[in-house]
């Protein structure tokens, strides 16, 4: 079963945000990326629902 | 003029079920599943309210200076008939329900003795025809008027419901009449009453329902959310699911899928309540970390190094 809906991942340092775009993207998600107020990331994955 | 003799089977048959029926109404001079009652509930309800008279009770209750003692009365005595109903109500249905399943029982046997001793193959077709529909007529009563087997569900509901609106009533006989005036009593005693309805429990049920399905869109959110956190089993898995990845590489080609380790990787997670979480999220999310070592162990993937 492959996941639906928004999946979050916060506080995402610069160097890593590859990764986990990469990971999520693998998955079949549309990401998006945002800059926190602190200098880290937050990654957004939507899947497809199926 | 030709006289129309009933086969001798039929006569058995009826006979039977006649006998049969005659024997429940001996046994169930009291409900079935139900102790007998020392006093007969309907006379006993009758008395009350012709004693207690609450509609009297209540046009001379004085409202512009209430009187604590007075509105204990009238709330007590509203509570001992609302429960006196509530019992009947409850051993009413299900002696209704017993009631019904044992005559159509007793019917069909009746009928169906009778198909097997009659001679006559019209009339054994009869006899049968007749078993069916009223079998089929108690299966359409049980789904249209009992719900099935949701009885007993709807009274445990009704019970539990009744118990929570009765705490606000002990609660508030205990307050004086300016904390607790007649008027909430009154509102509670209504809720009360209710709650032991098949409507109540019906609304109960449905809020419950509504209540767990929001602990459980909570819960799903918070493992919708989850702050990255880069360990060791995370990198080994990562590794483990994109066998090119090092955290210091830098071509495309690290973040490609090793197919056979995520499918791997995915029916661990279905087997071990994680099925709709993303295998990034599990790689790298911190709520994951125990998870992510109990996984390593399972599938043998070696540490990191």
């Amino acid at each position: 079963m492959a996941p639906t809906g928004i999946h979050t991942q916060t506080d995402v340092p610069k160097g890593e945000v590859p990764r986990v775009v990469a990971g999520f993207k693998a998955e079949g998600a549309t990401v998006v990326t945002k800059e926190q107020t602190d200098g880290l990331f937050t990654v957004i994955a939507t899947f497809p629902d199926n | 003029m030709r006289t129309f003799r009933a086969p001798a089977g039929v006569f058995r048959g009826t006979v039977v079920a006649l006998v049969a029926l005659a024997l429940i109404g001996c046994a169930t001079g009291r409900r079935p599943g139900f102790p007998r009652q020392s006093l007969d509930d309907t006379a006993q309800i009758s008395k009350l309210e012709e004693k207690f008279d609450l509609a009297g009770k209540l046009s001379d209750y004085n409202f512009g200076s209430e009187n604590r003692s007075a509105r204990n009365q009238i709330v007590n005595q509203k509570l001992v008939l609302t429960d006196l109903q509530y019992n009947r109500f409850v051993s009413d249905f299900a002696f209704e329900k017993q009631t019904l399943d044992t005559i159509t029982d007793v019917i069909v046997l009746g009928l169906s003795i009778g198909s097997t001793a009659v001679g006559a193959a019209g009339t054994k077709t009869l006899l049968s025809a007749i078993a069916s529909g009223v079998t089929g007529a108690k299966l359409s009563i049980d789904k249209n008027f009992y719900y099935e087997k949701t009885v007993s569900v709807l009274v445990t509901a009704m019970n539990a419901q009744r118990k929570t609106a009765l705490i606000p009533i002990i609660r508030g006989m205990s307050q004086s009449v300016e904390e607790y005036p007649l008027g909430q009593g009154l509102a509670d005693l209504d809720a009360y009453y209710r709650a032991g309805t098949f409507l109540g429990a019906l609304q109960a049920i449905q809020a419950d329902a509504g209540a767990k399905e929001s602990r459980a869109d909570k819960e799903l959110n918070a493992l919708r959310v989850s702050k990255f956190v880069d360990d060791g089993s995370g990198r080994a898995i990562q590794k483990f699911w994109m066998p090119k990845w090092t955290p210091t590489g830098t071509g495309d080609d690290r973040f490609d899928v090793d197919q056979a380790n995520q499918t791997k990787l995915l029916d661990w997670m279905r087997t071990n309540g994680l099925p709709d979480i993303p295998i990034q999220q599990f790689i790298t999310g911190a709520d994951f970390a125990e998870r992510r070592k109990q996984a390593m162990q399972d599938l043998n993937i070696p540490p990191f190094q």
